[in-house]
């Protein structure tokens, strides 16, 4: 038995190495989905025939179209857009790091006639949730989206 | 070691005074019973001191109108405001009408300012606000209100009641205090 089985590793080894190689885009592309985080919107009509809709698209597609935005966008629009938030950059970058520091918990919270808006923070996402008699509407953005914009502007 | 302590002192000081606009959070409840509304906002001292590099110009000037609005320049302004501090714990104002009654006093480090309206269900305001507060608000340059220094003198301040107003069933409360959510 034993003889059969030091034949067989080579290719045990080299089929490994092959997997590696070709999930380790995969892996890669998984991680930085799960460091960067994922934008999602749920939208749940609650009549029977009603939308029922769930988007989760990775931050980092976000962050790929900040980072292809001066490419697309004219010079002379990007200028015109870094002139006029030049006099807030400070306290647009503060209020960034103040959004993307402060612990969790909720920030707005509005019950009124059935309705209720809901703006909080939980670990590194911000949460809006607006929940009426018909519709449930959840939008989750990484805290971090906001200073990655500020950034690139 | 003289300058080890030194430098120890100062580290402390550098980091008391950064964290307590971190650590404070001003709060804003308002409660409607009988409309079944309730509404809460809880926002860090450190972001509202952020926001407030982004209080446009039109602010200032805004402040010259409503100061020459009061005959009075900033200078003269600036003199009232050390009187009133300066000067003993009393009732600075009261002015009773028929329709409502309002009272500003000094007391302790704070100023009151207190309003209530005649009728039964009428509105009754409370204002307590830290005279540190109001001195660093007018710290600015000529005309201009300094809301930084203001925000880090309230979160200097400390935890309390600063606004309370009650309009029938609606109550009203802003306060500071180190919580991040209301209990």
């Amino acid at each position: 038995m034993k003889p059969q089985n030091t034949h067989r590793r080579p290719y045990l080894r080299w089929t490994a190495i092959a997997l590696i190689c070709l999930m380790s885009p995969f892996f890669a592309l998984a991680a930085a989905v799960a460091v960067t985080g994922t934008v999602t919107v749920e939208v749940d009509e609650k009549s029977a025939d009603g939308t029922h809709l769930y988007i989760p698209v990775p931050a980092l597609v976000f962050d790929l179209a900040l980072l292809a935005a001066p490419l697309i966008i004219p010079d002379e629009a990007l200028a015109e857009v870094r002139r006029e938030i030049a006099p807030y950059r400070q306290g647009l970058r503060q209020m960034a790091d103040s959004l993307e520091s402060m612990p969790s918990g909720v920030l707005v919270e509005v019950l009124s006639d059935g309705e209720q808006v809901r703006i909080s923070k939980q670990g590194r996402t911000f949460h809006i949730r607006v929940q009426s008699e018909d519709t449930d509407v959840s939008i989750a953005v990484p805290a971090r989206l906001l200073g990655s914009s500020l950034d690139v502007i | 070691m003289k300058f080890k302590a030194l430098f120890l002192l100062l580290a402390l000081t550098l980091t008391f005074s950064g964290s307590a606009l971190a650590d404070h959070w001003i709060h804003v409840e308002v409660k409607n019973p009988s409309a079944d509304e309730h509404v809460t906002v809880n926002l860090p001292l450190s972001l509202m001191q952020a926001a407030a590099h982004l209080i446009p110009q039109e602010v200032d000037e805004d402040v010259h109108i409503a100061i020459d609005d009061l005959d009075m320049s900033w200078s003269e302004l600036l003199a009232f405001w050390q009187e009133v501090k300066n000067a003993p714990e009393a009732t600075f104002v009261t002015v009773q009408s028929k329709d409502e009654t309002v009272n500003v006093r000094k007391e302790g480090d704070y100023v009151f300012v207190r309003t209530t309206e005649s009728t039964a269900a009428g509105t009754k305001v409370d204002v307590k606000f830290p005279l540190a507060v109001i001195d660093a608000l007018l710290s600015g340059p000529e005309g201009t209100l300094n809301f930084q220094g203001a925000l880090q003198a309230l979160a200097d301040f400390g935890p309390g009641n600063l606004v309370t107003v009650q309009d029938g069933d609606e109550t009203v409360r802003v306060w500071i205090d180190d919580q991040n959510e209301v209990e």
